[in-house]
C-alpha cells in the first residue's frame, strides 16, 4: 500500500474568470493504478478542473504536482508529453480526418523523426511511419474499430466516436488518463460495454483514471474513490458508500433534482 | 486505403520520374525548335509561377488551416531580395533564387509566431496588414525604386523553373505525407484537441508559415527575373487574393487541386489580360459562387491520385 | 499649423473611421463575420453622395440621407445574397466570400464607370473658423458636427428601441433571442442597414473633406476602420467611437512628426501590436473558447 506513487497531487487549485471564481482550493490526489471519479451537479467546475489540470487553463492559485512535479502553467501538448491524455466531453476528433489517422496522429508524440527525414524520405522516416502504423492499428484492434479504420471520423456512429476518443488518448501512452463524461449520450448496453473497455485498457496500460460522469449507477459501480465538486469547491471525498451517504452531497444532487423537476 | 506498410513503391517511382523527365523534354525540345513561340513560353511561365503560389498557400490555408491573405507579401519579399542581389550586387542568379527563398521564409517565421495567439478572422487581417506594410514599405525605399519599381534582368528559364516546381511539389507532398503532415492536419481540425493530443500546435504554424514562405519567395525571385521590371503595386492585396483563388477554387486541403486550378486559371488570365476588370468580376464571382455552392472546391481535399486509384479498384 | 489643428484634423479624420467602424463592429457583434465588403459599401456612398449633388442637385443634407437610404439596402441585399446561406459555414468560407464581395463591388464599378477619381464639388468653399486661435476649415466642423449626431442617433436606436433591443438580445444569444420570439434573420437584416447607412454617410463625408473619390478607396480606409474596431474591442459599440477617433489622431500625429509616407502603415502596425497584446481591445469582453 505504502509504495504505490502519487501520480497527481493539487493544493489550493483555484480559478477566476473575470469576477467569477469557478474553482475554488480543490485539494485532490490520485495514487498509481486508482480510478477516482470527480463528480457533482451541472456547472460545479469539473471540465474547468480537468483544462487546468490538462493546462488549458492556468490556474490563478494553488499547484498541481504530477509524479511530485510542479506542472501548473505548463503548455497542454508537454503535458500529454509527460503522460497526462484526456478525452473531451463535447467529442473532438479531428472529424474530416480518417480513424487511423487520428490515432497516428496522437501516436506522434512518441515519434522520433524530423520534418528533414520526412522531406527527404530518409531511412528513418519509413522506419518510424511504420512503427507508428502497426502501434495504431494494434490499438484500433484493442478498442474494437480495426474495421473502420479507412473511415472518416465524422462519419462513425456515436458510441464508437466516443471509443475513437478513448483510443486517441491512449496512442499518446499516457501515465494519467482524464475522462471527461465518455457514456454521456449512450444506452446501458453502450455503457456496459465502455466500462468494460476502461477496466480493460487499465490493466494493460497501467493507468490511473481520473473519470467525470453523471451516471451515478456507474460511478459508484467502477471507482474507487469519489471526489464531490458544488460550486467550483470539493464538498465531500471518500468512497462510494461513504459518498451516499453524505448529506451536503445528497443535497447539491437533490437541488438539482428539484431544478430539474420545476423545469 | 492506408497499406500494410509503408515502403516506397520502386514502380510508381519509376513511372513518376519518367512523366517528370518527358514533360520536361518535350517542352524543352518545343522551346528550342522554336515550335513554342513567345506566347506560349510566357503563358508556360505564368503557369509555373502560379503553380509555386499556389501550392506553397495551400500548404498555410489547405493543410493548417491558417487563413492567410497575405501571401503577395512574402512573393515581394523574395521578388526584391533576389533582384537587389543579381541587378545591385552582381550576385549569380542560383545563389539569388536561395536567398529570396530564405529571407521570404524569414518573414514567414516574423508572421508565423504571432499567430501563435490569432486565430481565424483575426489571423486574415493580421496578415492582410504584413502583405499592405511590406508593399507601403518597399513603396518608400528609394534603393529598390520606390514606386517606379526595379529592372530586373531576364534570368528566369523554362529548366530552372521547372525544376524549382518539382522540388516544391515534392516538398510538399512528402512534408504532408508523414507524422508532421498530419500534425497540421490536426491543427487545421481541431487546435485544442491537437494541443492535448501533444501536437506542438505553434510549431507546426510557425513551420507551415516558413515553408510556405520560402516557395513563396522562390517563385518571387522566378517571377522578378521573367518580366524585367518589378513595383510595389504587383505585390497589393489582389495579388494575395488571387492566389487565395487558386486554393480555394482547387479544394481546400488538396494540392492536385491548388495546381489545377493555378493552372487552369492562368490560362484564362492570359486571354483576358486585356480586360482586367471583366477578370477582377469573374474571379470574384468565382470565389463567391464556388464558397456558396460547392465549398469544397474542384477536389474537395482529394488528390488526383485518389481518383485514380478508386477508378482502379473498381474495374 | 499649430497642435490645436491637427487635433481638429485628427478627430474629423477619425470620425470618418469611427462611422465605418460602427458597421463592422455591429456586424461582427451579431453574425462573427469580418464584413469585408463593408468598405466598398462606403465607397458607394461616396459615389452616390457625389451623384445626388451633382446630378440631382441635391442640398447637402438631403444627398447624405438619399445616400444612407440606398446604402443601406446595399448593405442587406449583400448579406441576403452572399452571407445568409454561410451562416453557418466554417469562418474561412464566410470571409472568403466577403472578400469575393468586396472585389466583385470594386470591379463592377470601374467596369460601369471607369476607374478614374472624380472631384466632390465644394459645397462650403475655403470659408475658415477661428476656434480658441486655430483657424479650421468649415468642412472640418460639418464633419465632426455629422459624425456626432450620428453616433447619438445609433446609441439612441441601440438601446432605446425595439430594433436595437433585438440587436442586443440576438449578439448576446441567437438561439435564446429566437426562443424569445424575436425574428434573428430581420434583426441582422436590420443591422446590416445600419451599419451600411453610417457608412454610406462616411462615403460623402469623405469625398467632401478629401474631394477625391474612385472605385477603390474604400479598401484601406476599410481596413483601417476595422483596425479601429479591433482597437476599441470588437463588438462594443463605444469601443468602435473611440478606436477610431483614436486612430484618427494617431495618424495625424505621424503625419505631424514627418513620417507620412508610412502613414498607411501605421494601422496595421496597431493592429498587429494589439491583436498581439490586448486582443480584447479597449472596451471588448474578454471571450474564451469553450472547450
Amino acid at each position: 500500500m505504502t509504495t504505490k506513487a502519487r501520480v497527481l497531487e493539487t493544493k489550493g487549485l483555484t480559478i477566476h474568470f473575470g469576477g467569477l471564481t469557478a474553482v475554488k482550493d480543490v485539494d485532490l490526489y490520485l495514487d498509481e493504478g486508482e480510478l477516482v471519479a470527480l463528480i457533482g451537479p451541472n456547472g460545479a467546475g469539473k471540465t474547468t478542473v480537468f483544462n487546468l489540470l490538462t493546462g488549458v487553463y492556468r490556474p490563478t492559485a494553488g499547484e498541481i504536482r504530477f509524479f511530485g512535479e510542479r506542472i501548473d502553467g505548463t503548455a497542454p501538448h508537454r503535458l500529454t508529453r509527460k503522460g497526462i491524455a484526456r478525452t473531451f466531453q463535447n467529442i473532438r476528433l479531428f472529424q474530416n480526418l480518417t480513424v487511423l489517422d487520428n490515432v497516428r496522429i496522437a501516436y506522434q508524440v512518441n515519434t522520433h523523426h524530423t520534418f528533414i527525414d520526412s522531406i527527404f524520405r530518409l531511412p528513418r522516416f519509413f522506419r518510424e511511419e511504420n512503427r507508428m502504423l502497426a502501434e495504431s492499428r494494434k490499438l484500433l484492434e484493442r478498442v474494437g474499430l480495426s474495421a473502420v479504420e479507412g473511415e472518416l471520423a465524422r462519419n462513425l456512429p456515436y458510441g464508437m466516436q466516443r471509443r475513437l476518443e478513448i483510443a486517441r488518448a491512449l496512442a499518446t501512452r499516457p501515465k494519467l488518463l482524464l475522462l471527461d463524461e465518455p457514456a454521456a449520450g449512450m444506452n446501458p448496453r453502450e455503457t456496459q460495454e465502455l466500462m468494460d473497455l476502461i477496466r480493460q485498457v487499465r490493466e494493460a496500460f497501467g493507468l490511473t483514471i481520473l473519470l467525470i460522469e453523471h451516471d451515478m449507477s456507474l460511478v459508484m459501480s467502477v471507482s474507487e474513490r469519489i471526489y464531490v465538486l458544488d460550486h467550483g469547491a470539493l464538498i465531500a471525498h471518500g468512497t462510494p458508500a461513504e459518498v451516499r451517504k453524505n448529506p451536503r452531497v445528497i443535497e447539491a444532487y437533490l437541488g438539482e433534482a428539484a431544478e430539474d423537476a420545476l423545469a | 486505403m492506408t497499406p500494410m506498410t509503408i515502403a516506397p513503391d520502386r514502380k510508381r517511382l519509376a513511372l513518376l520520374f519518367i512523366g517528370i523527365v518527358a514533360l520536361y523534354a518535350v517542352v524543352q525540345a518545343g522551346l528550342s525548335a522554336g515550335w513554342i513561340g513567345r506566347f506560349y513560353e510566357n503563358m508556360l511561365m505564368n503557369i509555373g509561377i502560379n503553380i509555386m503560389l499556389a501550392a506553397s498557400l495551400h500548404l498555410i490555408i489547405g493543410v493548417t488551416g491558417q487563413f492567410s491573405i497575405g501571401h503577395a507579401g512574402f512573393l515581394a519579399v523574395g521578388a526584391y531580395t533576389s533582384a537587389v542581389l543579381t541587378t545591385k550586387l552582381d550576385q549569380p542568379f542560383f545563389l539569388a533564387i536561395l536567398a529570396a527563398g530564405v529571407v521570404a521564409a524569414l518573414f514567414g517565421l516574423l508572421v508565423g509566431a504571432p499567430t501563435l495567439r490569432l486565430r481565424g478572422d483575426y489571423l486574415a487581417i493580421a496578415t492582410l496588414g504584413f502583405g499592405e506594410i511590406v508593399r507601403i514599405t518597399l513603396y518608400n525605399i528609394d534603393y529598390v525604386g520606390g514606386a517606379a519599381g526595379m529592372q530586373v534582368k531576364h534570368l528566369t528559364n523554362w529548366t530552372v523553373l521547372y525544376g524549382a516546381v518539382v522540388v516544391m511539389l515534392v516538398v510538399i507532398a512528402n512534408l504532408t505525407n508523414s507524422a508532421h503532415g498530419r500534425a497540421m492536419l490536426a491543427v487545421r481540425e481541431d487546435e485544442v484537441a491537437a494541443e492535448a493530443m501533444g501536437v506542438p500546435t505553434t510549431y507546426y504554424k510557425v513551420l507551415a508559415f516558413a515553408v510556405g514562405a520560402f516557395f513563396a519567395g522562390i517563385a518571387g525571385a522566378m517571377y522578378a527575373h521573367q518580366f524585367y521590371i518589378i513595383q510595389p503595386v504587383a505585390f497589393s492585396f489582389l495579388k494575395s487574393f488571387e492566389i487565395l483563388v487558386f486554393v480555394v477554387l482547387g479544394g481546400l486541403g488538396s494540392l492536385s487541386g491548388a495546381v489545377l486550378a493555378a493552372t487552369l486559371l492562368s490560362v484564362v488570365n492570359i486571354y483576358l489580360q486585356a480586360f482586367p476588370e471583366t477578370r477582377m468580376i469573374l474571379y470574384s464571382l468565382v470565389l463567391i459562387l464556388v464558397m456558396l455552392y460547392r465549398p469544397q472546391g474542384l477536389m474537395g481535399n482529394r488528390e488526383l491520385g485518389d481518383l485514380f486509384r478508386r477508378r482502379a479498384k473498381e474495374a | 499649423m499649430n497642435w490645436l489643428q491637427q487635433l481638429l484634423n485628427g478627430i474629423s479624420v477619425g470620425s470618418i473611421y469611427a462611422l465605418i467602424a460602427l458597421g463592422y463592429t455591429m456586424v461582427y457583434g451579431i453574425v462573427k463575420l469580418i464584413n469585408f465588403a463593408h468598405g466598398d459599401v462606403f465607397m458607394l456612398g461616396a459615389f452616390i453622395g457625389f451623384y445626388a449633388i451633382t446630378v440631382l442637385h441635391l442640398g447637402f443634407i438631403p444627398a447624405i440621407l438619399l445616400t444612407m437610404a440606398v446604402t443601406s439596402l446595399i448593405g442587406v441585399l449583400i448579406e441576403r445574397v452572399a452571407y445568409r446561406r454561410l451562416r453557418n459555414s466554417p469562418r474561412i468560407a464566410a470571409l472568403t466570400t466577403a472578400i469575393g464581395v468586396s472585389l466583385f463591388i470594386e470591379y463592377t464599378t470601374i467596369y460601369v464607370r471607369g476607374a478614374q477619381p472624380d472631384v466632390y464639388p465644394d459645397l462650403f468653399g475655403d470659408r475658415v473658423i477661428r476656434v480658441f486661435g486655430a483657424t479650421t476649415r468649415v468642412d472640418t466642423l460639418v464633419i465632426l458636427l455629422i459624425s456626432v449626431l450620428l453616433m447619438l442617433l445609433l446609441q439612441w436606436i441601440v438601446h432605446y428601441t425595439k430594433i436595437g433591443k433585438a440587436m442586443r438580445a440576438v449578439s448576446y444569444d441567437a438561439d435564446a433571442a429566437r426562443l424569445m420570439g424575436i425574428s434573428v434573420d430581420r434583426t441582422i437584416s436590420w443591422t446590416f442597414a445600419l451599419g451600411s447607412a453610417l457608412a454610406g454617410a462616411a462615403g460623402v463625408i469623405f469625398g467632401l473633406y478629401y474631394t477625391k473619390i474612385d472605385p477603390l478607396m474604400g479598401l484601406i480606409p476599410g481596413l483601417k476602420a476595422f483596425v479601429a474596431a479591433v482597437m476599441g474591442g470588437i463588438g462594443s459599440i463605444p469601443g468602435a467611437m473611440v478606436g477610431g477617433l483614436l486612430l484618427g489622431l494617431v495618424e495625424t500625429g505621424v503625419s505631424a512628426l514627418g513620417f507620412s509616407l508610412f502613414r498607411d502603415a501605421v494601422a496595421f502596425i496597431i493592429l498587429i501590436l494589439i491583436l498581439l497584446f490586448m486582443p480584447q481591445g479597449l472596451f471588448g469582453k474578454n471571450v474564451r473558447e469553450k472547450v
